[in-house]
């Protein structure tokens, strides 16, 4: 593959899914499945094009419509784009083979025909998660997260139900005031800066008052989006009133989007702008939303409610990447930059397979039993052994039990915090992985236990099982296979490291 | 500076004030939505005062023609549910004093940053130096057409997303079958008669104009989607040719026109949405007729989706 070939297949990225939406929504009830699941096979192949091209050739541009910024858009991939779309686009597969299966055996439905819409708004939100990560433009940033979140609300209310309608709403209120924040900041920095492409932007950024407003409202938005503690509110209701396809989406990828703009911005627009003291808070945030959203996991009494309690604690790991990057110039070459780094982006990724994986194997759960009481799921191992050991596999990573891709996303994260002196953060990722265990343990007891009355289990199609476990499966093998996804990672970002980092090998 | 001028202003941005605090505070909900129109338009002419007609225009149709239409369609679906009276939303004192201090720190904030903003240039003078090449004489249509028409593109998208998102929430995918309904009283009937060929002659005017002044699809699809909400009340639904792969096909035609237009780009070995320069002027007048027939069509099928939930409420999402 040439270089030249690159340009086209970003377009493709967004272009690809977004003519599938549309083919899928234009065609009858019955084609749509396998056309959204064709057009993400394509989408798949097109990323894994691109995390290929960028290993060969280097970071590339492509300017759309043919004008160069500042005029024009510019789409900008680099190995911390490439990782993302690809981790989008290996959720994204065994959900959707998943969801076929779901929808066909008519679960989640009832009377209504508003689910086949499931296709075309999954894929147009494929679309503007694969433009979030690729563009580099603040406004067309702003679009892309519109499409992105719109989608994604209407997704979370597909069931047409009153707990998921209710849910959906106060979703959308938080997802438009997030934007309308976002785009305050946006209208700030183009006044200020006179450009809205990045890297412009960040040539433009000093310690100016207009710029520290507009940064500030940038963050707030983006932060409301991804759920961070304490503007979570909306999500854990609004994750588990979804159908469970929708749910693993929404909790593994949709608030990913997000914080991998959070993380963009920081490091390569406010790089310089920001203060330590801001990254300790970032950080303090980050830590609150641990210790609160596990807690929180731990007193539900409904699985779907656990798994996304678990969803706002498990985003407080992410932000702890942010005080251990942040340093003055005296630290500036320091080895941990790199491994807090990796470990910040390692939890992304362990994250969005586990959670995808816990989602789909509690809607199996829930379709066996009947009921989403954390109860009622007793005696569920020998019955259900392959979704159970899927729950069990999946929790593992999550709680950073080794060999899993959470045990080395928290590992570097730990060895990052003791190295950088910031030895406070180690304590609250400590507390976070045993509170996970908690959670994770309660389920699974309930799943072992021997029960004298048990119910007769309904029938599941074993497709759905097979999806739940090649997702925990993934979020396993990452733990074993991360020299190649770090090298990917590094390509045309800071904080690359020339040698595999130590704390690979599991 | 004129004094009448700035007396003006003054007025309106209390005007604005006023109608803002009332909209948030009036009791029940007819009166605040209402109240909300009337804001709108303060607003538009608040955007035409600061010399921004493009934005004003988009405000009066859009933000306060077509929203006041669906909000008021609403209010309809709330009267007729079993209680008659719309549900009264709940206020409570500490959420009050929260929003008013989020409020003011946010004004604050936003008027410190703009007054320490320091002058800079913008894109206005790189945009007038390409303009030649863009295809049309009007710089806002040759931002939103050519230089940066990928936002545009997706713009379209939103709009297809959100009618997708309403029909999740409406618990149907599609329209209602044929209402049966009383036909509307001769002034109605006649209004809309006389009413309709005007407002078909705006809405291609101001497609039109969008190639060298102020106007263009997003205008002209409101006014068209107004000719079609025109046409509801005074009683004509869908027409019975209009299938529904027909509906479908109307509502991501502009957005897949365009999707179209990008890709052969691609084909033709340039980059995704990039115009040859001799045909950038035809292709952008095409985009721009395919996009107000979608916009408008859309923004119709939110009026009557709507409309029609009234008449045939969906089944399925009063269940819990």
């Amino acid at each position: 593959m040439t270089a030249a070939a690159l340009s086209p297949l970003m377009a493709a990225a967004v272009a690809v899914p977004t003519a599938g939406a549309l083919a899928a929504f234009l065609l009858p009830n019955r084609w749509r499945a396998a056309v959204g699941l064709g057009f993400s096979v394509l989408t798949l192949l097109a990323t894994f094009a691109l995390a290929a091209g960028v290993t060969l050739h280097g970071p590339q541009d492509l300017f759309l419509g043919g004008w160069a910024p500042p005029l024009g858009i510019r789409l900008h991939l680099d190995g911390l784009a490439a990782v993302f779309l690809a981790m989008t686009a290996l959720v994204a597969i065994p959900v959707g083979i998943y969801a076929r299966t779901f929808f066909a055996a008519g679960e989640g439905s009832g009377s209504t025909d508003q689910t086949h819409l499931f296709w075309p708004l999954w894929l147009i939100l494929w679309a503007g998660m694969n433009g979030v990560y690729l563009s580099a433009d603040l406004f067309n940033l702003y679009v892309m997260i519109e499409v992105t979140g719109i989608s994604a609300v209407a997704l979370a209310v597909l069931s047409g139900k009153v707990p998921a309608l209710t849910a959906g709403l106060r979703y959308l209120l938080a997802a438009l005031v997030g934007s309308l924040s976002y785009l305050m900041g946006v209208a700030l920095m183009y006044g200020t800066a006179g450009a809205l492409d990045l890297a412009l932007v960040a040539e433009a950024m000093d310690r100016q008052w207009t710029l520290r407003v507009a940064m500030g409202l940038l963050l707030v938005g983006l932060m409301v989006k991804t759920a961070l503690f304490p503007l979570h509110f909306w999500l854990p209701a609004a994750h588990s009133a979804a159908l469970p396809p929708v749910s693993a989406i929404l909790s593994a990828l949709v608030v990913k989007a997000t914080f991998y703009l959070i993380l963009r911005f920081w490091v390569e627009v406010f790089e310089g702008s920001v203060t330590i003291a801001a990254s300790q808070a970032m950080g303090g945030l980050g830590a609150a939303a641990i210790l609160w959203g596990s807690y929180q996991a731990l007193r539900q009494e409904r699985l779907k409610l656990i798994v996304a309690h678990s969803t706002v604690g498990q985003l407080g790991f992410l932000f702890l990447l942010l005080p251990l990057i942040t340093v003055d110039a005296t630290a500036a070459e320091a080895p941990w930059l790199a491994w807090a780094w990796h470990g910040g982006i390692y939890q992304a990724l362990a994250h969005a397979f586990a959670k995808a994986s816990l989602f789909l194997a509690v809607g199996i759960f829930v379709i066996a039993v009947g009921s989403d009481d954390r109860r009622a799921s007793v005696d569920l191992v020998g019955r259900l052994p392959m979704t159970t050991f899927a729950f069990g596999l999946a929790g593992m990573s999550l709680i950073g039990l080794p060999p899993s891709g959470g045990f080395v996303a928290k590992w570097m994260l730990l060895k990052a915090t003791f190295a950088s002196g910031q030895w406070w953060w180690a304590p609250v990722i400590v507390a976070g992985s045993f509170l996970t265990a908690g959670y994770v343990f309660g389920i699974l007891r309930q799943a072992f236990a021997p029960s004298e009355r048990r119910q007769p289990l309904r029938q599941v199609p074993k497709t759905l099982e097979i999806c739940a476990l090649a997702l925990a499966v993934l979020a396993i093998l990452i733990g074993f296979r991360s020299e190649e996804v770090l090298t990917l990672l590094d390509i045309g970002v800071p904080f690359a490291e020339p040698a595999p980092p130590e704390g690979s090998e599991p | 500076m004129n004094p009448v001028a700035v007396g003006f202003d003054g007025l309106l941005a209390l005007l604005i004030l006023f109608l803002a605090v009332r909209a948030l505070t009036a009791p029940g909900l007819q009166q605040p939505v209402i109240l909300f129109i009337a804001f709108g338009l303060a607003m538009a002419l608040a955007w035409a005062r600061m010399r921004a007609p493009d934005v004003a225009l988009a405000e009066a149709a859009i933000g306060t023609g077509l929203l006041g239409v669906l909000l008021i369609d609403s209010l309809g679906l709330f009267t007729r549910s079993k209680s008659e009276t719309p549900p009264q939303p709940r206020r409570s004192r500490a959420a009050s004093i929260l929003a008013v201090g989020t409020t003011l720190l946010l004004a604050g904030g936003l008027g410190f940053a703009i007054l320490a903003m320091p002058e800079a240039e913008g894109l206005a003078a790189a945009a007038a130096e390409k303009l030649g090449a863009s295809g049309v004489d009007h710089p806002v249509t040759a931002v939103l057409l050519n230089f940066r028409s990928f936002d545009t593109w997706l713009e379209i998208g939103v709009l297809l997303i959100a009618m997708w998102g309403l029909f999740c929430a409406g618990g149907r995918e599609g329209f209602a079958p044929r209402a049966t309904e009383a036909r509307p009283g001769t002034v109605l009937g006649g209004t809309v008669q006389s009413l309709l060929p005007l407002v078909l002659l705006v809405g291609i005017y101001l497609l039109w104009l969008g190639k060298v002044d102020s106007g263009g699809a997003f205008q002209a699809g409101v006014v068209l989607g107004a000719a079609g909400i025109l046409l509801r009340l005074g009683g004509l639904g869908f027409p019975d040719w209009l299938r529904p792969w027909l509906v479908r096909t109307l509502l991501l035609f502009g957005f897949a026109f365009m999707l179209l237009v990008g890709l052969s780009a691609l084909f033709a070995g340039a980059a995704f949405l990039e115009y040859p320069p001799t045909l950038a002027g035809p292709l952008i007048l095409a985009v721009e007729l395919a996009a107000t027939l979608s916009i408008g069509f859309t923004l119709y099928c939110f009026f009557t989706y709507l409309f029609d939930l009234r008449i045939h409420p969906a089944t399925a999402s009063s269940e819990s």
